[in-house]
């Protein structure tokens, strides 16, 4: 299956989460707002600059706005 | 006399423990529909049945590790100071993901009653939830509330009292999965024997922490029980393939993903598509930028449009007293001078300040509870990067429109103290309450609405070069996350009550500020001391910014309140009214340009102090006076 960024995702598809690259300080925070590992989620269609807008499916959460550099170390697969 | 229960709110940002913290006192709490906008403790009293409670409203956070410093203000309190009962404030709408708080909060072992929080907005996402079932299993009262209209409230407050007076449980303990159950069990019987009265939560409790952080602050330092659960970490390292921290987050993950599968489920969700369709508007890159600028616009028109119309109002009305003691004047002079300082102090506050602080605060009020806040920040993200900052923090900055002390505290929603640190430089930039009332008010005497505006630009400016001077001695910025909670109407009842405590606030704590100073700059005036201060500044005042020589004195003594300005300055200058003010156009926008940027006001000051410590402060102090010279002087040559 191939594995790409959530920056890089395509808009408005549900992907699945597989890995947090990010050092253990925002990993920690993007886990505790409710994004895991396994989690589905669908990347709203957004600009080439400012940051990302996500929702959590399976949580059916609020949408949460990640920086571009953060979404780049969120690997997910469709 | 019976003993006073302290109830403490506890829950995930944005849950609305402020709004039921607001409901549940007369005291108004900071509240909004932004992540972590009350990071200061507030208390209240409430009286229930007679009897007296300490209700706290503890800042919001996603677990009882702190991820930023509002979480640590949280965390120390409950290990800290006596709770008898923990008011576990629940999102509804997000049931699964607070419910992780859930769970760890009931690791403490205090009493608990849940506040299903938002009922209505769970409603309308089509979650349909069972509180009777919640209860079955962790054993303890739930009440669905939806605080923003006050609804559930009272049977809540009736449920803590029974629990309180009549005695009532800590929630059921949930089991982890069996591995990191065993051995958060080990390191349990272990810690027992250094869990003693007064500290507080379960051994337990203390167990999980250490499991999670190496650093836990509460426990006594024992070499042998670090070394022990450095023993453990590794063991859940090695069998799970996360870090101790994470394997642990996921056990409290899975028990409310399962709690919540419980107790609730979902029926339709045709209702939310007009809030999401709205939003895809207003989160749009292009046009929601264009929102964003038309609905500044009206913000800042409706202030000067409202504030001009107050204002005209009571002038006529301030004028007429003035006639009413000028007998004094030759009688007793010294009375004069007095009654005069008195009455200059008075009508500047009513006749100037208020009316543009009323239309702020009320605009404010309504803003803050809509979510458009939190929007904001998303649109804003790429901006603010140029700065060397990320979305967050124009929370604090909109705050900071208000006043800047609690946008300093604000801070606290930033997760480390680079950013932490650079947005409470900048915020004395943003004009505040006191000095909106003084832009507009000069500028509609003197330059018209243009003038205003041209004040805000340049406060983006000077917001936006000093950001970039200052990340040259700083770091780089790390990336944003940041919740968008759902739009929601807010309630005009809330908002009048809000603007009411800041006005009532205004009158009951500004305003004899205000007179008393402008009592106290009278008779510094009668006694010649204001000529000296001014002759000393007048190489800076008159010199440099080319400003009449009798605002030196003006400018000194409004660093404690800078409302004065406006009032000591139509006093000092010996003026009947502001648009009597003997200044050029020029000299007014150099005045307002200076008092707009030129050092924070003593209370900020203080907290700058208190949070930063005295090494910011004072760079605080340098930067804004650097910045507001420059500034008045690119004025002063160019307008």
């Amino acid at each position: 299956m191939p594995q790409i960024d959530l920056l890089h995702a395509p808009d408005d598809r549900e992907v699945t989460v597989k890995d947090i690259l990010a050092g253990p300080c925002p990993r920690r925070r993007l886990i505790s707002m409710g994004i895991h590992p396994g989690d589905r989620l669908i990347k709203y269609r957004s600009a080439h600059w400012g940051p990302v807008l996500v929702r959590n499916v399976t949580q059916n959460a609020t949408r949460i706005a990640i920086g571009r550099g953060l979404a780049r170390k969120i690997i997910v697969t469709p | 006399m019976k003993k006073a229960f302290t109830i403490a709110l506890v829950g995930q940002p944005n849950s609305g423990k402020s709004t039921l913290f607001n409901v549940l006192a007369d005291r108004k709490a900071m509240a909004s529909n932004f992540s972590g906008t009350s990071v200061e403790i507030s208390r209240t009293e409430m009286m229930a049945r007679g009897r007296i409670f300490h209700v706290v409203d503890l800042p919001g956070i996603y677990s009882l590790n702190p991820g930023d410093e509002a979480e640590n203000v949280t965390l120390r309190y409950l290990m800290e100071q006596p709770v008898d009962l923990i008011v576990n404030v629940v999102d509804a709408s997000l049931l699964s993901r607070s419910l992780e708080l859930t769970v760890e909060l009931g690791e403490l072992g205090i009493p608990m009653v849940i506040a299903l929080n938002m009922w209505d907005e769970a409603g309308r996402k089509g979650l349909r939830i069972y509180p009777e079932k919640l209860e079955e299993r962790l054993g303890i009262r739930v009440r669905p509330t939806s605080a923003l209209y006050g609804k559930g409230v009272t049977r809540l407050v009736e449920t803590s009292y029974r629990c309180l007076v009549g005695g009532c449980e800590a929630p059921r303990l949930l089991r982890y999965t069996s591995h990191v159950e065993d051995l958060v069990r080990n390191l349990e019987e272990r810690i027992k024997p250094m869990v003693r009265p007064p500290m507080r939560g379960t051994s337990r409790f203390y167990a999980i922490k250490l499991l999670e952080n190496p650093d836990f602050f509460a426990l006594p330092s024992s070499e042998a029980l670090a070394a022990y659960a450095k023993g453990l970490r590794r063991s859940i390292q090695a069998s799970h393939h996360v870090d101790a921290y994470e394997a642990v987050s996921y056990e409290r993950h899975h028990l409310s993903m399962k709690l919540t599968e419980e107790i609730s489920h979902f029926v339709d969700r045709r209702s939310r598509s007009l809030r999401d369709k709205l939003d895809r508007y207003l989160l749009h890159p292009i046009a929601g930028q264009f929102f964003m600028l038309l609905y500044l616009v009206f913000f800042f028109s409706m202030i000067f449009l409202v504030g001009n119309l107050l204002s005209g109002l009571m002038e006529p009305l301030l004028q007429r007293i003035p006639a009413l003691y000028a007998g004094l004047a030759n009688t007793s002079p010294f009375w004069w001078h007095t009654v005069n300082g008195a009455y200059q102090g008075f009508a500047g506050a009513l006749g100037i300040v208020l009316p543009y602080f009323l239309p702020l605060s009320f605009l404010t009020a309504l803003f803050m509870d809509t979510g458009y806040l939190a929007r904001m920040a998303f649109l804003m993200d790429g901006v603010m990067h140029r700065v060397g900052l990320h979305g967050k923090s124009v929370a604090p900055f909109i705050m900071g429109l208000g006043c800047s002390v609690p946008a300093i505290y604000a801070t606290r929603i930033l997760e480390n103290r680079r950013d932490r640190t650079l947005t409470a430089l900048l915020i004395p930039f943003i004009p505040c309450s006191a000095r909106t009332a003084v832009i507009f008010a000069l500028a509609a005497a003197f330059a018209g609405p243009w003038g205003a505006v041209f004040v805000y630009l340049l406060v983006a400016v000077v917001i936006g070069l000093t950001g970039k001077w200052l990340t040259l001695f700083l770091g780089k910025p790390i990336g944003l996350v940041l919740e968008i909670p759902e739009l929601r109407v807010p309630s005009p009842g809330v908002s009048l009550n809000k603007t009411w405590s800041m006005i009532r606030e205004f009158i009951f704590v500004a305003v004899p500020f205000l007179v008393a100073g402008s009592i106290g700059m009278s008779w510094l005036e009668m006694a010649g001391v204001d000529s000296v201060v001014n002759d000393s500044l007048s190489p800076f005042v008159n010199s440099l910014l080319g400003l009449p020589v009798a605002l030196g004195a003006v400018l000194l003594f409004a660093f404690f309140r800078k409302e004065l300005v406006l009032i000591m300055a139509v006093t000092a200058l010996g003026a009947g009214s502001l648009t009597d003010l003997p200044m050029t156009a020029t000299q007014v926008m150099v005045f307002v340009v200076f008092v707009t940027f030129y050092f924070p006001c003593f209370s900020t000051f203080v907290v700058m102090w208190r949070e930063f410590g005295a090494r910011i402060a004072w760079a605080s102090a340098v930067v804004s006076l650097t910045v507001a010279t420059l500034a008045a002087l690119a004025v002063r040559f160019l307008w």
